[in-house]
């Protein structure tokens, strides 16, 4: 109680200063919200692809940057490959732009598929949320991930109208906070007539087999052994990674990202603290007759310690709770707004919030212990001469 | 007041013998070689009011200040209560002024966000006793200095005499063998002053509580048992 009257006798100045850590809390909880996201992607990535070795071709007939059913044999044979994943993928809408979560057609073969996601186990496999998928033989039908279905406002049983072809809406996927989540499944057939469709030279050479890309679906653990084996029987024009590639690249990825949470982190410890000091400062020099009067009535160095100290983490906990809560106001303003352009980009997750409230607690608590300690130390006939 | 159904043990009796307080030799020297004591000796016994008058700048204030465990002297020794406070440990010192000390200073004697209970309390606080029982006791010593009327009152919205009686309920609310008042009615004009010294000199015979007042207020020595001077930095017979 003594506390909060003490702050609220110089309220301008406790006012200022909580406004400050608020300042700093709030950059670290949207920087941090923004992290979480992209730290949440990148696991969905490492998960999806945790037992895929990606190929793509960088060459292939004609330098088309195609996979043939040679390719995928050679894949195949390989020992250790359990099984060939194939897809044809291409921009569901070349006239887009950037965008944050790009959104691709890509055209499966449902049996290749469905043994593909069997394989690739629990965690990298993409559920619906609703709808369901179509049958062998279909055309004309799409399973939507979740952002495209969002952003392209589709439901179960409208139509999507790609690069001229329609598709009906027959499913759409659970939220993978991944790349799946930009994606429009087609049949294969109907993505290589979009393919060919573009391409009277595959017209003329009666190219029907022909893939975008691959992938070779491997036991844990042994993505790199056959990554090698792979590239040395494929020769050359072709690119591959293995699942440590892709883990240690996004890796690196999360490690630029924690590092930009350090970063507004910082900004914070300095903007905060410094405001905290300078008010405690002031706090303690302001009420030295005050200190002087409480350790001549029996106070010890102690209880005016934990007295200054408790007001700088009140000061912290206040400038917290505000830092959090306008940040997590920003955060679902702007990831409404994100919605309707794709996919939100900040995630206020629990642990990032307890974070940023006992980082603000923290934080001016440190801050507060040089000038407790001046407090504490003061000499009681000196504070006493204070006015 | 301490009512006691027992006989005072041995030990008691030997304290209750002695001297409330006693300084020897005390000299304290500031820089620039001002000897603020120059070996100041006093003796005061149990339950005696005693006035130390002297000008400004003879050394009262250093004194009290010694005396009151608040400062220590250069050479010399000061019993409290049986106790030799000068050859104590700085870090024990603050529980000798918990305990066995009051004090009552001129002017701003009392932390302003608190309320008058809450400044009378404090004291009471440090002591960790229930919290329900120390309001209890702020509460009768404001009553018992005329200001029941006034509990929640924080000090800004009192008057320069209310104050003072506050602090001196402070002062008191402890049992402390000894209360120090240093110019206590400086602030004060006469009226109210005397008041103050009535009501001071009746709660100490009351309990039986030992008083020394610092003071240039000859109405002040009026209410003392004894009166010191202080001289040079000497205590001498007033």
């Amino acid at each position: 109680m003594e506390i909060l009257r003490n702050l609220y006798r110089r309220r301008l100045r406790t006012g200022l200063t909580v406004l400050g850590i608020a300042v700093g809390i709030l950059s670290f909880t949207v920087m941090g919200a923004m992290a979480e996201k992209f730290n949440r992607l990148i696991d969905g990535g490492e998960a999806y692809f945790a037992r895929r070795i990606a190929i793509h071709s960088v060459g292939g007939p004609l330098r088309l940057n195609l996979l043939g059913p040679e390719e995928i044999e050679v894949m195949k044979r390989t020992p250790g490959v359990r099984h060939v994943e194939t897809q044809i993928m291409m921009a569901l809408d070349e006239t887009a732009g950037f965008e944050l979560a790009p959104r691709f057609l890509v055209g499966i073969n449902l049996p290749n598929f469905a043994r593909a996601q069997l394989i690739a186990g629990e965690a990298a496999r993409l559920r619906l949320a609703r709808g369901s998928w179509w049958q062998p033989g279909d055309r004309g039908v799409t399973v939507l991930g979740s952002a495209t279905a969002h952003k392209m406002n589709l439901d179960v049983g409208d139509i999507l109208t790609a690069r001229g072809m329609e598709f009906r809406v027959v499913g759409i996927l659970e939220e993978t906070l991944s790349v799946p989540d930009g994606w429009a499944l087609i049949p294969e057939e109907d993505a290589r007539t979009l393919l060919l469709a573009d391409s009277a030279l595959l017209r003329e050479m009666g190219l029907d087999a022909v893939w975008t890309n691959a992938y070779a679906l491997v036991d844990p653990g042994l993505g790199e052994e056959i990554t090698e084996t792979l590239a040395r029987s494929l020769r050359r024009g072709y690119l591959l990674h293995s699942p440590e590639q892709l883990a240690r690249a996004a890796g690196t990825a999360s490690s630029l990202l924690n590092a930009a949470i350090l970063g507004s982190a910082a900004i914070a410890v300095i903007v905060g603290a410094l405001a905290v000091i300078n008010t405690m400062f002031f706090a303690v020099s302001e009420r030295t007759r005050e200190i002087g009067i409480k350790k001549a009535i029996g106070a010890d160095r102690w209880a005016i310690l934990r007295e200054f100290l408790a007001e700088s983490l009140v000061i912290g906990l206040l400038g917290g709770l505000l830092g959090l809560g306008t940040g997590a106001v920003l955060i679902g303003a702007l990831n409404g707004y994100m919605a309707s352009e794709g996919t939100p980009v900040f995630l206020l997750t629990p642990r990032l919030a307890l974070g940023s409230l006992g980082f603000a607690i923290l934080l001016s608590g440190a801050a507060g212990v040089v000038p407790a300690l001046r407090a504490a130390n003061l000499d009681p006939v000196e504070a006493l001469r204070a006015y | 007041m301490l009512v006691r159904h027992e006989a005072p043990s041995p030990e008691e009796q030997t304290m209750a013998s002695q001297p409330l307080l006693r300084a020897e030799d005390l000299v304290k020297v500031y820089p620039m070689g001002v000897r603020a004591l120059d070996g100041a000796s006093l003796t005061v016994g149990r339950g005696e009011i005693v006035g130390i008058m002297g000008r400004s700048g003879s050394g009262k204030s250093t004194l009290l200040h010694i005396l009151g465990c608040l400062d220590r002297p250069d050479a010399g020794r000061v019993w409290i209560d049986g106790i030799e406070v000068t050859r104590l440990a700085d870090a024990a010192l603050p529980a000798v002024r918990l305990r066995r000390l009051g004090f009552v200073f001129q002017s701003h004697n009392l932390v302003p966000s608190l309320t008058a209970l809450e400044n009378v309390a404090l004291p009471l606080r440090y002591l960790r006793p229930r919290p329900k029982d120390a309001y209890r006791r702020a509460r009768e010593m404001l009553e018992a200095v005329g200001l029941g009327d006034r509990l929640h009152h924080l000090p800004g919205q009192l008057s320069g005499g209310q104050q003072q009686r506050v602090a001196i309920a402070r002062a008191l609310v402890n049992n402390p063998a000894l209360v120090l008042a240093d110019e206590p009615t400086g602030a004060l004009d006469s009226q109210n002053a005397r008041t103050l010294m009535r009501l001071m000199r009746q709660l100490c015979q009351e309990r039986g509580q030992t008083f020394i007042v610092v003071t240039h207020d000859p109405a002040v020595g009026q209410v003392c048992d004894r009166i010191y001077r202080m001289e040079d930095g000497r205590v001498v017979a007033g």
